[in-house]
């Protein structure tokens, strides 16, 4: 009954070997050519060069809060010396890792801000506020050239340059760390990294705040709200979570990390995801409640094109699928143990969370080519966005094989690393 | 239930057995030994060690606890009870035995899904919440009162270094011949029988009586409050905090209280009878200096008086002179009035569009849209004077050659301060809108004499083609 303790690592395969550098050749090509692809037929039967661009930037914001929810991970694991985690807390470095690699999938976006005539974009294209006439015209009064100062091309690229490079130097700065832990075990690292934690959680904290109003509030300008980045953030920890039984699942089933990541680590992974789940869901409740209450023009009329047409379906299906019914299929302690339902519940989840994105952003695109009469739009998640986001998979993908290289998926001298593989839930 | 001493009746058994406790060296030994007796068979054991114990609870084969099985069931009927609490006070009056009002609150439906789940929510967590503890206490069969193991002396330990096993004579396994030599066979190192003492059980009197007294106190308010639910009463409130509902306190309306109490001439913190300190003369809001008189008063300033002092006295003067003029005109000599409009106002046709706005929210409703003093106000006034029911004074018309001829300044001077019947709007519209006002009354002038003038040329020349 009384097993002997575990104190290293004892998996036969902990790296993903020569198969990361197919992983970053076929994904990167792939992905490529996918992206290129469902652009093809975005100009064909879709929305053009301008609906292109808002299926890609719902597609990047999925994957990115994915990453940045991996990196808050990381962090707070540190934050609160967690233990239990070890065995776990290297894919999450490396999924945060690939933060800054997401600045390579950025360039598309940034591009059509500051030269939207390049695409052909009309009026400023992908965000209203990139054109001057938008300013005059909305009524804000004096309003206007008080968002203006901080909605402009300029500084809105001089913002994602920055954000990329804080998130890359935190991330990479763990990364880097943990993989010579690997090598000398020395465990003034951990202390190093526990007291850069802290600073790095506000530096995390405000970054991802105004990227969040950067990338995907201000598609609507004169809407705010002051939740909006803790909302985004919800999901993204949510989705990173999931993606990491994921990976945990996939890994496994290739023969890697079989010994070291237990059923109590997808358990504890699991009753995150549980947490998060319904955070996300009082977060998101808390917007809409205060603002459906206080019942203001300016701050309804983003869920008001939320709550009309096809879009009410969406928005009812985020509320069962994305909280209610997962709520409590994620609660029982049987159901989290049991990888070949979590396998499920996870891809469910992933689902749920890119349809939240596609809801934050895609509405906005119809508000955005009425506003610019540019006439045609459909209401069907079609070719388009299924080929941007399988591309962008691929490419993300190829990303983590570059970032896990065949390097160890797992810490393999971390001072807690004992407390970790003896994890045991009670 | 300690040392007290009752006479045990000859045939009571006077103790019975528990069972027999072990004592073991240490954690890893107490699981070897509680794994053995649950392979021996034995399922009623306890252990007991100074702190948790890893895998002791499938060692002595304890299941799962129900308790979260519990705290849902809970949890679900308290949503069922917060919706229903919220629809039975907030959106009908049918359902008894207390009936609620249908009452909407701002402006949403009385049963709105949205306003429900935040009060819905707190009142899971809170059930949640006493589910759980309770549940705990019931599960555990707690509170108990008194454990026969408390009565041998090396099980103090318990707390500190001991740890032991407990294995309970019920249990149709425990052989009291075998048991003993089965748990040294284990690794037990101390060996002790417990017996319960039979001798003192009975629960106090009082204890019962107490019991009973608290079920009818709680019984008590909801009674008082069905039998008062619905029924008026003519009694004073009770004044359940009197030095909150009669706190001494000065109201801006009201006069001051007599502060010489006991004496025979009253005295008062000021002398007007004021529960506020009046303002210094020529005290001036901050930020409101106004010390443009041709733009703020419609006045131009008298050469040398620039000063800010005469500047103020002269607006005190103003607003007094407003005051008074409630029936006659005030001897003061017509002050220095504006010509024209004053440079901060561009006149603009924006200005004029402006005034237009502002003009028919506050002046068309007395002066009529065409300013001809006889808006919606004004003939409900004078429908009341004709039965006596009011002493309205017609309100003036713009086209009245006296107020053409006035100056500008003049005109803002009539709208901040006010004159004859009319009182002064200088809180309600801002100087600038004020000054537009003024050059829509202009704009109204200039339209009707216009079109007097082309109605008077019309009539002049009738055949004209």
């Amino acid at each position: 009954m009384h097993v002997a303790k575990k104190a290293e690592i004892t998996s036969p395969n902990v790296t993903l070997g020569d198969s990361s550098n197919g992983m970053v050749l076929l994904g990167g090509i792939g992905g490529i050519v996918l992206i290129a692809i469902s652009w093809l037929v975005s100009n064909i039967v879709g929305n053009g060069w301008a609906g292109f661009f808002y299926v890609y930037l719902a597609n990047f914001l999925f994957f990115v809060s994915i990453s940045l929810g991996a990196l808050f991970f990381v962090i707070v694991q540190h934050l609160t010396r967690a233990g239990w985690s070890v065995a776990v807390r290297r894919v999450a470095e490396v999924l945060a890792a690939t933060t800054p690699m997401m600045g390579i999938l950025f360039i598309p976006i940034l591009l059509a801000v500051l030269m939207p005539s390049l695409f052909g974009l009309k009026d400023g294209g992908l965000y209203l506020w990139n054109d001057a006439k938008y300013w005059q015209d909305i009524g804000l009064g004096l309003e206007a050239p008080k968002r203006e100062y901080y909605l402009n091309a300029t500084f809105f690229s001089v913002r994602a340059v920055l954000y990329f490079v804080v998130w890359g130097a935190i991330s990479f700065f763990f990364l880097g760390t943990s993989r010579v832990q690997d090598e000398n075990g020395d465990a003034k690292l951990t202390l190093r990294m526990q007291f850069w934690s802290a600073p790095s959680t506000l530096l995390f904290a405000i970054t991802v705040i105004f990227a969040s109003f950067d990338w995907a509030m201000s598609l609507a300008p004169a809407w705010f709200s002051t939740i909006f980045p803790i909302y985004f953030f919800a999901g993204g920890m949510m989705g990173a979570l999931c993606t990491m039984i994921l990976i945990f699942l996939l890994l496994q089933k290739q023969g890697i990390v079989t010994q070291d990541v237990t059923t109590d680590h997808y358990h504890d992974l699991a009753k995150l995801t549980f947490g998060f789940i319904f955070f996300w869901g009082y977060i998101a409740f808390s917007q809409f409640l205060l603002i459906w209450y206080a019942n203001i023009p300016e701050e309804t009329v983003w869920y008001q094109i939320r709550m009309q047409g096809g879009w009410t379906r969406l928005s009812l299906l985020l509320l069962f699928g994305h909280l209610l019914i997962p709520f409590l299929l994620m609660m029982p302690r049987t159901l989290r143990r049991n990888r070949n339902y979590l396998w499920w519940a996870v891809i469910v989840l992933l689902a749920m969370h890119w349809l939240d994105h596609f809801w934050i952003v895609m509405p906005q695109m119809y508000e955005t080519f009425e506003a610019l009469d540019l006439g045609k739009t459909n209401h069907v998640i079609g070719p388009v966005e299924a080929l941007c986001f399988l591309g962008m998979a691929f490419i993300y993908a190829a990303f983590f094989g570059w970032m896990a290289g065949d390097r160890p998926l797992v810490p393999m001298k971390d001072p807690r690393l004992g407390e970790s593989l003896n994890f045991k839930v009670h | 239930m300690s040392d007290h001493s009752s006479q045990p009746t000859e045939n009571q058994p006077t103790s019975r057995l528990v069972g027999v406790l072990a004592e073991f060296d240490g954690p890893e030994k107490l699981v070897e030994a509680c794994n053995q007796a649950r392979l021996a068979g034995i399922r009623k054991m306890d252990a007991f060690s100074p702190f948790p114990v890893h895998g002791i609870d499938p060692a002595i084969g304890i299941r799962r606890t129900r308790l979260p099985f519990f705290v849902l069931a809970v949890g679900l009927s308290a949503l069922v009870l917060g919706l229903g609490l919220q629809f039975t006070v907030n959106a009908t009056d049918a359902i008894p035995p207390f009936p609620g009002y249908p009452f909407r609150i701002s402006g949403k439906p009385e049963f709105s899904l949205p306003a429900n789940i935040p009060v819905t929510f707190e009142i899971i967590v809170l059930s949640s919440a006493f589910a759980t503890f309770l549940g705990m206490l019931a599960l555990n069969r707690l509170p108990k009162f008194a454990n026969p193991l408390h009565r041998i002396p090396r099980f103090k330990t318990a707390t500190n270094n001991g740890f032991f096993l407990l294995v309970e004579a019920e249990d149709p396994n425990y052989n009291p011949r075998e048991i003993r030599g089965q748990l040294e066979s284990w690794g037990a190192e101390h060996l002790e029988t417990v017996e319960e003492d039979l001798t003192d059980q009975k629960m106090p009197a009082f204890v019962r009586s107490v019991i009973v007294m608290i079920a009818v106190l709680c019984v008590l308010p909801p009674a008082l409050i069905y039998r008062a639910y619905g029924e008026t009463n003519t009694l004073p409130r009770l004044h359940v905090v009197p030095d909150m509902d009669w706190q001494f306190k000065s109201k801006a309306q009201q006069m001051a209280p007599n502060i010489a109490v006991g004496s025979e001439t009253p005295d008062y913190i000021f002398p007007s009878r004021r529960v506020m300190r009046e303002q210094v003369a020529g005290t001036i809001v901050r930020g409101q200096l106004d010390d443009d008189s041709s733009f703020y008063h419609g006045i131009v300033a008298e050469q040398g008086s620039a000063s800010v002092g005469s500047e103020a006295a002269h607006y005190v003067s103003t607003q007094e002179a407003g005051q008074d003029a409630a029936g006659q005109a005030t001897a003061e000599p017509e002050p220095n009035w504006v010509e024209g409009f004053p440079e901060q106002i561009e006149i603009s046709a924006e200005t004029i569009q402006r005034g237009q706005q502002r003009f028919n929210i506050y002046c068309a409703v007395c002066h009529g849209i065409t300013g001809d003093g006889n808006g919606m106000v004004n003939q409900r006034g004078n429908a009341l004077n004709l039965t006596g029911q009011a002493a309205w004074v017609n309100a003036k018309s713009f086209h009245d050659p006296t107020i053409v001829a006035q100056p500008e300044g003049r005109i803002f001077d009539t709208i901040s301060n006010g004159r004859g019947g009319m009182g002064p709007y200088r809180a309600q519209i801002p100087t600038e809108d004020r000054w537009a006002i003024v050059m829509y009354i202009r704009a109204l002038q200039d339209a009707y004499s216009d079109s007097a003038k082309a109605e008077s040329e019309a009539s002049e020349t009738p055949a004209a083609e």
